[in-house]
């Protein structure tokens, strides 16, 4: 009981920490650590699918990708019919990747549908497909993709186009990760969430009690989708360009290999460990290049082989809702 | 006409050669129910032997020797380092391969750099074939890929050993319980899949851009065959393994290799749709 | 010859299968295990052949320990094993699986011997038909077979006469005990057909709550004797 409420508090006091970030870095290191809270919200979307409903997708960054081009499209005004608006943007990166999920969801996981490792697979060749056809689609900016897409604005401020300081930026994207961390755990906790879990541990059981698990994995997969475009779009606003990159096998490979080290399981892990990676890669890979990227396979395959739990999956998980914890 | 004959011919081509890589992949998932991701990691390791060779100054015709012994040993390290830990996790066997073949990627990419090799033809020149011009080293390709396939086919289906990996394969508890050492054999067969994979890329690398992301190039397309063709049985990964060929080589030389990826990839999807169990209707 | 002390299986505490097995087979007997549903004999037999890693206690065959070795190990030490259900391989001819009873053996040539079709003639006829396609009986009779090429010492039967119909199981059972005592097998059968095990056991254990309670001598298990009565009526 003790070191269950401990890991409760040591989560509160991380975001706290997070929180409180801006007392404590300098604006360089804000910025950066704003990016990579972009990369955290992408990672929450996969722990989503993958820790608590057990499917493992090799093509998130699909959805990413997706999210990011929208951002970018419209707020470069290539689609007049939309307007130029961050906020139509957002919407945009929020409904399409919905939308390429669902109807990806109700191809692969109709009925029965494929088991756990086909739908990897197929989500594996799909982000080969859909890298190269950005590569070549001219409309969204082929190889080079999309540049110079406007930054966030400050409407709070009273000069007009005046930009939030590093300091407002890093607030607003620690806000959106708490916001979408509360409503994954949200979900997670609740019955749904449940639901998921025994699909994860046994589909076939799951079944036989009556649950549409098509269903359940279609809405997790759409849920993981909108998480997903969320951080794309939020991720190019202060990246500046969208390009196929974003959307290829590179980053649905970089992001399990995120969540696999941080903790597939418990969502605050896997959002710390593409902070912890991206952190550190920012910081070796200058030096190290291509070293760096063997010692993280090298990582992720020990991770996997060893420590399935990621590094911090055992100290950051939270005890059951109480409705499952049986006599209090 | 003479068009229709070299479209048959790149077909088999590639047909063979994808075979060599799938009939490993095949075999491994049978016995230990591993995917092994790192199989395209293999297929390029075995080409990068060819460029050592060449940079070393040796006769190609030595690294269709050197590749499947080192590919072998490498087989036997990933095996025992990482397979054998994880192969009773099914998802975690998939994502352990997939991080040995970012792994073997990586080095490749700092031992040789990022840039596409060229390897010299062995046998330079075109030969005059069914009505067209081919080159002779293609021919060489099939004749070579036939008789490996043909040797592993019946290195499966009339040695001993083939015996009691099949045996293994619909039965480990019974096999075990019979004497046989299960173990060897997922060691033994792993590495066996690896070489085969490892020769396939030797044999194709002077026809091929060979770069560090040509393994997923050939994973892919074996994948898919499997799940086309039936993941049971070696005839599902051949059926599988002509189908998606077939269909690539012929959309790639009509049209675009991308279209041919996307024709492909949405054949395959409809296909698994239609038949989950793959064309050859039997499941592992 | 075999000695079982002690062996304790089973899934998680408290709902342990095998709760402190003790017995023992001497050289060339032939024993039943006997007991209802459900009171661990299958897992027995498991645990000797070393399907069950998790178990604790001790298995010694001849004097050796074998609880905790690899199955093939336990099968090249002279172990044969007819499991429950047969277990052959549906997709293999019948010569295929009788060789699969070789291949594994050590010190074997690889050809299924000559004596092999002797014992059940009525599989030489079968010999290249695939194995999924013959009769209850005729599957019996091959898992059986599979097991006697590999020549071992110690053979375990797990419910032969299951899915066999009458007339064929005492045919199976005359032949086995023939065979038995030609090459001076020690047998150990676990077995829900009393019939069948009159005919052939010389010593009956009965198994109760994953341990083994009783013991007796052939001639004094009877049906309607005690024995049957109280282990394994329903």
């Amino acid at each position: 009981m003790r070191w269950q409420s401990f890991r409760s508090a040591l989560t509160a006091a991380i975001w706290v920490a997070l929180g409180l970030a801006p007392l404590i870095l300098n604006e360089w290191r804000l910025t950066e650590l704003a990016l990579y809270m972009a990369y955290g919200i992408f990672a929450l979307g996969l722990a989503f699918i993958w820790g608590q409903a057990g499917i493992l997708s090799f093509g998130q960054a699909i959805f990413f990708g997706i999210g990011a081009y929208c951002m970018g499209l419209v707020t470069l005004g290539r689609l007049p019919l939309l307007g130029d608006s961050s906020l139509v943007g957002l919407l945009l990166a929020l409904v399409i990747p919905a939308i390429a999920a669902y109807a990806l969801g109700r191809l692969l996981f109709h009925g029965r549908g494929l088991a756990g490792a086909y739908f990897a697979i197929v989500t594996l060749c799909a982000a080969v497909i859909v890298e190269t056809l950005a590569q070549q689609w001219s409309f969204i900016g082929g190889f080079n993709g999309l540049l110079g897409i406007p930054p966030f604005l400050a409407p709070w401020r009273t000069e007009p186009d005046a930009y939030p300081t590093p300091t407002e930026i890093y607030l607003l994207m620690f806000a959106a990760s708490l916001l979408v961390f509360l409503v994954l755990s949200y979900i997670i906790r609740s019955p749904v969430g449940t639901v998921l879990a025994a699909i994860r541990d046994n589909d076939q059981r799951t079944a036989f009690f009556g649950y549409d698990i098509a269903r359940y994995k279609i809405g997790a997969f759409v849920v993981s989708a909108l998480v997903s475009g969320f951080a794309g779009a939020l991720f190019v606003k202060q990246f500046g360009f969208a390009a196929p990159s974003l959307i290829g096998f590179g980053l649905s490979t970089e992001v399990l290999i995120w969540v696999a080290v941080g903790g597939r399981n418990v969502l605050l892990a896997a959002f710390l460990g593409a902070l912890l990676v991206r952190s550190v890669e920012g910081a070796l890979s200058d030096r190290l290049g291509d070293y760096w990227l063997l010692a993280l396979g090298m990582l992720f395959v020990v991770t996997v082989v060893l420590m399935p739990t990621g590094l911090f999956g055992r100290i950051l998980m939270l005890p059951l809702p109480k409705r499952l914890r049986g006599e209090s | 006409m003479g068009f229709v004959v070299t479209i048959g011919l790149d077909t088999l081509n590639f047909t063979l050669a994808l075979l060599l890589v799938t009939l490993g992949l095949v075999v491994i998932y049978g016995l230990m129910n591993v995917i092994n991701m790192a199989h395209g990691e293999f297929f390029l390791l075995g080409a990068y032997c060819v460029v050592l060779m060449q940079s070393a100054g040796l006769f190609f015709w030595w690294a269709l020797l050197f590749a499947p012994i080192v590919l072998a040993l490498v087989g036997l390290a990933v095996e025992e380092l990482v397979i054998r830990h994880v192969y009773r996790r099914f998802i975690d066997s998939i994502l352990g391969t997939w991080g040995i073949s970012l792994a073997l990627k990586q080095v490749v990419i700092i031992v040789f750099g990022p840039t596409a090799q060229s390897i010299v033809s062995p046998i330079p020149g075109p030969v005059q074939i069914l009505g067209v011009t081919y080159p002779a080293y293609r021919l060489f390709i099939m004749g070579f890929t036939v008789l490996l396939a043909g040797a592993t086919f019946l290195f499966f289906y009339r040695t001993y050993i083939g015996l009691a990996i099949r045996g293994v394969i619909a039965n480990r508890a019974m096999a075990a319980s019979l004497g046989i050492n299960t173990r060897l054999l997922d060691r033994s067969t792993f590495a066996i899949g690896a070489a085969l994979a490892g020769l396939a890329g030797a044999v194709m690398a002077p026809i091929m851009s060979v770069d560090p992301q040509m393994g997923v190039g050939f994973l892919i397309p074996a994948f898919l065959s499997i799940l086309v063709g039936g993941t049971g049985t070696l005839l599902g990964a051949l059926v599988g393994t002509a189908a998606i060929s077939g269909i690539t080589t012929i959309v790639s030389d009509a049209w675009t290799q991308v279209a041919a990826q996307v024709v492909v990839f949405t054949m395959a999807i409809i296909v698994i749709r239609l038949f989950p169990q793959g064309l050859t209707g039997r499941r592992s | 010859m075999l000695t079982v002390d002690g062996l304790i299986a089973g899934y998680q505490h408290g709902s342990r299968v095998l709760d402190g097995v003790s017995f023992h087979v001497r050289r060339g007997e032939i024993v039943a295990l006997m007991g209802r549903n459900g009171m661990g004999k299958t897992t027995v037999l498991r645990a000797i052949t070393g399907h069950l890693p998790a178990a604790k206690g001790t298995i010694a065959l001849d004097g050796e320990e074998i609880l905790g070795r690899a199955s093939h190990e336990i099968a090249n030490r002279g172990v044969g094993y007819v499991p429950q259900g047969r277990e052959i391989f549906d997709d293999f001819t019948t010569e295929e699986n009788l060789l699969m009873g070789v291949i594994g053996k050590k010190g074997l040539p690889n050809k299924v011997p000559d004596w092999a079709y002797e014992i059940f003639p009525m599989l030489r006829e079968r010999r290249w038909q695939r194995a999924g396609t013959l009769s209850g009986g005729q599957q019996q009779q091959l898992a059986i077979l599979r097991a006697l090429v590999g020549e071992p010492k110690l053979l375990l039967l797990d419910e032969p006469s299951e899915g066999v119909q009458p007339s064929i199981v005492q045919e199976i059972a005359r032949t086995l005990r023939r065979t038995v005592l030609e090459k001076t097998l020690t047998v150990l059968l676990v077995e829900q057909n009393l019939e069948l095990v009159l005919g052939m056991a010389s010593r009956f254990l009965f198994m109760e709550n994953g341990r083994v309670v009783d013991e007796a001598p052939v001639h004094l298990v009877r049906p309607g004797s005690e024995f049957v009565q109280k282990y394994l009526s329903v």
